[in-house]
C-alpha cells in the first residue's frame, strides 16, 4: 500500500489568520478516505480544528495560527487491522489500500498503536505547504487508536483526537510527558525509582525546587506555599496521594519523565500525564511562548489619541510581554502638573484586551543618592482597559478617581514603525531597536522609576517616569536623535497641561518648558548609560530592559 | 506581507542506532517557535537544538522530544486509564527541525546523549553543521 493507492485531491486553508510565512501552521491529512468520503473527512477535520480551539491555550492564541486540510483520497476506507497481535487481540483481519498504509498493530505489538508512513505524510504536507510547522494525520477508523513521532496520528474513534493534542505537545512544544512510569503503576517495572540525571531540557520538568530559579515560576499558584507541593514518600512506587489542591494549582509535584521521584512536574494532573485533562499551567505557558512569535505584532510601543494630534501633550507607554502589559500613562493631574499613572495589565479575554489597576505612586526624588525603592509607595486610584482593534488602532477605558472615560487611540509615528513581537530574542543584547521598558542596573536595584524609550529609525521619545524633590510623580521626556553609533541626546522638557479628564482636551493648553539634557549610550541591546542634567543636577545610570516576562519583547 | 518574509532553515536529520547526520537542508519562508527557557546548560538531560553565531552566542535555542524514537506511546480509550511507552525495537530513521536563518546564525549543533538508550545521561553535542553549508544543501 503506498502513494499508488490514492490522491491528493487538494488543498483547503481553513483557518486563515494570515501569510503561511507569518503563523504556525498545522496540515491535517487524512488516511484510508475514499473519494466518495471526502465530505466526511471535512467534518472530521473540522472536529480537530474545533478540539484544538478548546483546548487551552490554542483559544487564546487563535490568531497564532493557520490550519491547512490536505484531501488525500485512499483506494480503501480504513486501515490495516490485522487478524491477530502480539498482545492477544484480535482484528477484523482488514487490508485497506490507502495512501499512507495506516495500520493498527503498528510493529505486531499493541493494537491501539496505529502508525502510517509518516515520512510520506511529511513530505506531501510539506509539499502542499512549504511552512509546515506540524501535520497531523487522521485514520479514517471506528476503532480507538494512535501514535506519535513526527507526525501524530488517530483514528475517528470517540477521544482519539486527545492522542493528537498529547503528541502537539511534545512534537510542536518540546513538552515532555509527565507520567512517572513506563508501563504502568501496577507493572512493578523496575528502574523507575529515582531520576538520578541532569536538569532535562523540556519546559515542563525538572529536578529543581527553588521557586526563585523555578522554570514555571511566573506561573505558580502560590508565591508563598511551600515547595514541592507533594513528595513521594516511597520511590519504589508512583505517588498515591490525593492533589491537595484545586485541580489546576501549579505548583512542584514529584513524580514525571517516568520516573517516581527526583524529577517533578507542574500540576497535579495535565494532558502531558493524562488524556482527555486540559494542559497545565506551566505547558500553557511554554505554548504561548513558543507560538507567541505566529501573532500579529505585539502592542508595545507609544500610543496617543486618536486622531493622530488630536490630542498632542499625553499619550501611553506600552510594554507587552507575553499575555501582559505594562502601561505607564503620562498625563496631567487636576492642576495641571505631569502625571503619571501605571498599570499591569493582563490579558482579560480573546487576545486584544488588558486591564488592570491604575496606580498613582509617590518615591524618592529622582536625584536621591541612594534612591531607595523600600520609599516607593503605589496608590490605586481606579482601572483601565486597553483594547486594540488592529496593529495601530485601539480604545483606552479608565476610570480615574471615580470619573470615567473612554479615548481612541493609535500609534504615535514620527519615523519608521518598528514591528515589536514577545520572545524573538533570547540574548536581548543582540536586540539592535531600543523600544522597550528600561530601569536601573542591576535589574530592580532602583524598583519604582523607569523610562520608556520609542524608537523609530533615527529618533528615540523617552519618557521618564520618575519623582519630583516632593515625592510626587513626575515625568519628563525628550525627542533623542542619534549622535554617533547606538547614542542619542536631546533636550529634557518638563510639560504642563489640561488635567487627564479635561473634556473636551485641548493641546493648546500644553506647556513645555526645557529643564535638562539627556544622553543615552548603548553599550549593547540591553545595557545603556542614562545620562542627564536636571535643573542643574546631572547624575549618570546604567540601565538595562525591565522583562517581566522572560525572554522579554523586542523590536526591529 | 513584509517583502523580506522571515526565513528558516528545515533540517533533516537521520539517525542509525546512536549515529546521527544531517542529511538535507532547505530554505524556507516560516518562523519558527520561540523557546520556553533560558538556553540549556552542560549538564543537562534531553535533546535540543542550538543555533549560535561567530562568537558562540546561543541565538536560538530549542527541545526536541525524543526524536530518536527510542520508546512509543500507546493510548488507551478510557481516556483516564494511564498513557504508556514501550520500546522502539527500529534503531532507524529520520526527523526534522526548523531553526531561524538569520544573517548572523553561524551554526546548528543538535545536543542529546551519546547512547539513546541511557537518556538521563548528561547532553552532548551529537551533529554539528555550518548554516553557510545548510543553505546550499538540498532536502533529502
Amino acid at each position: 500500500m503506498s502513494a499508488a493507492d490514492g490522491t491528493i485531491a487538494g488543498r483547503q486553508k481553513i483557518v486563515d489568520h494570515g501569510p503561511d510565512a507569518a503563523r504556525y501552521n498545522i496540515v491535517i491529512l487524512g488516511d484510508g478516505y475514499r473519494a466518495a468520503e471526502m465530505a466526511k473527512y471535512h467534518t472530521d477535520a473540522q472536529a480537530f480544528v474545533d478540539a484544538l480551539h478548546q483546548a487551552a491555550p490554542f483559544g487564546d492564541l487563535w490568531c497564532a495560527l493557520n490550519v491547512h486540510r490536505i484531501d488525500v483520497t485512499s483506494t480503501d476506507s480504513g486501515a490495516d487491522d490485522p487478524v491477530t497481535c502480539g498482545d492477544g487481540s484480535a482484528g477484523s483481519g482488514a487490508v485497506a489500500r490507502t495512501y499512507f498504509d495506516s495500520t493498527f498493530c503498528s510493529g505486531n505489538a499493541i493494537r491501539r498503536l496505529l502508525t502510517c508512513d509518516s515520512t510520506s505524510a511529511r513530505n506531501v504536507a510539506q509539499s502542499q505547504v512549504p511552512a509546515t510547522h506540524v501535520a497531523i494525520v487522521i485514520v479514517n477508523s471506528p476503532l480507538y487508536g494512535g501514535s506519535g513521532g513526527a507526525v501524530a496520528t488517530f483514528s475517528t474513534a470517540p477521544g482519539a483526537v486527545e492522542i493528537a493534542l498529547h503528541e502537539m505537545g511534545h512534537t510542536a512544544f518540546g513538552l515532555a510527558d509527565e507520567y512517572p512510569y513506563y508501563v504502568g503503576c501496577a507493572s512493578g517495572e523496575p528502574g523507575h525509582d529515582v531520576y538520578t540525571g541532569g536538569e532535562p531540557v523540556e519546559p515542563n520538568v525538572t529536578r529543581n525546587t527553588n521557586r526563585t530559579t523555578l522554570k514555571w515560576r511566573t506561573v505558580l499558584s502560590s508565591a508563598t506555599d511551600p515547595l514541592p507541593t507533594t513528595a513521594n514518600a516511597n520511590c519504589a512506587q508512583c505517588d498515591p496521594q490525593a492533589n491537595p489542591h484545586p485541580p489546576d494549582y501549579v505548583g512542584l509535584y514529584e513524580g514525571a519523565r517516568y520516573m517516581h521521584c527526583g524529577v517533578y512536574r507542574p500540576a497535579y494532573d495535565c494532558r502531558m500525564r493524562t488524556l482527555g485533562m486540559p494542559f497545565c499551567g506551566a505547558c500553557r505557558r511554554a505554548i504561548r511562548v513558543a507560538l507567541a512569535p505566529f501573532l500579529p505584532a505585539a502592542w508595545q510601543g507609544l500610543w496617543w489619541k486618536s486622531p493622530a494630534g488630536s490630542e498632542s501633550g499625553w499619550g501611553l507607554n506600552v510594554a507587552h510581554q507575553e499575555d501582559v502589559i505594562f502601561a505607564t500613562w503620562f498625563t496631567y493631574d487636576a492642576t495641571g502638573k505631569a502625571w503619571w499613572l501605571s498599570m499591569t495589565a493582563a490579558l482579560a479575554g480573546g487576545g486584544n484586551t488588558f486591564s488592570g489597576a491604575l496606580y498613582a505612586t509617590h518615591g524618592p526624588a529622582f536625584n536621591a543618592v541612594p534612591f531607595n525603592p523600600a520609599l516607593v509607595v503605589p496608590t490605586a486610584v481606579g482601572n483601565g482597559t486597553l483594547t486594540f482593534t488592529d496593529a495601530a488602532n485601539g480604545t483606552f477605558a479608565y476610570t480615574v478617581n471615580g470619573i470615567t472615560q473612554t479615548k481612541a487611540i493609535t500609534r504615535q509615528v514620527f519615523g519608521p514603525l518598528p514591528t515589536c513581537r514577545f520572545g524573538m530574542q533570547q540574548d536581548l543584547s543582540l536586540a539592535t531597536n531600543y523600544q522597550d521598558l528600561w530601569w536601573r542596573s542591576p535589574a530592580g536595584s532602583e524598583s519604582g522609576w523607569g523610562l520608556n524609550i520609542a524608537h523609530q529609525g533615527d529618533t528615540l521619545f523617552v519618557t521618564w517616569f520618575t519623582y519630583d524633590v516632593d515625592g510626587s510623580p513626575m515625568w519628563l521626556s525628550a525627542t533623542a536623535q542619534k549622535s554617533a553609533p547606538k547614542t542619542y541626546g536631546g533636550a529634557l522638557y518638563r510639560t504642563s497641561g489640561p488635567a487627564f479628564s479635561a473634556n473636551p482636551w485641548s493641546p493648546a493648553g500644553v506647556t513645555i518648558t526645557q529643564v535638562g539634557s539627556v544622553t543615552l549610550a548603548f553599550a549593547d541591546g540591553n545595557s545603556a548609560a542614562f545620562a542627564y542634567t536636571v535643573n542643574g543636577i546631572s547624575q549618570t545610570k546604567p540601565i538595562t530592559r525591565q522583562v517581566f516576562r522572560p525572554p522579554g519583547t523586542v523590536c526591529a | 506581507m513584509a517583502s523580506n518574509p522571515p526565513q528558516a532553515l528545515r533540517v533533516t536529520f537521520g539517525y542509525q542506532g546512536s549515529q546521527v547526520r544531517v542529511l538535507g537542508s532547505e530554505r524556507v519562508a516560516m518562523l519558527v517557535p520561540a523557546p520556553a527557557g533560558d538556553a540549556p546548560a552542560a549538564g543537562q538531560t534531553g535533546y535540543w537544538l542550538e543555533v549560535r553565531d561567530a562568537a558562540g552566542r546561543v541565538m536560538y535555542h530549542r527541545p526536541l522530544q525524543d526524536p530518536l524514537q527510542t520508546s512509543v506511546e500507546v493510548f488507551a480509550p478510557e481516556q483516564h486509564l494511564p498513557i504508556t511507552r514501550m520500546s522502539n525495537p527500529v534503531r532507524e530513521g529520520r526527523f526534522t527541525a526548523i531553526v531561524p536563518d538569520t544573517p548572523d546564525a553561524e551554526v546548528v549543533e543538535l545536543y542529546g546523549p551519546a547512547d539513546p538508550g541511557r537518556p538521563d545521561e548528561p547532553s552532548q553535542a551529537l551533529v554539528r553543521a555550518d548554516v553557510a553549508r545548510l543553505r546550499r544543501m538540498k532536502p533529502p
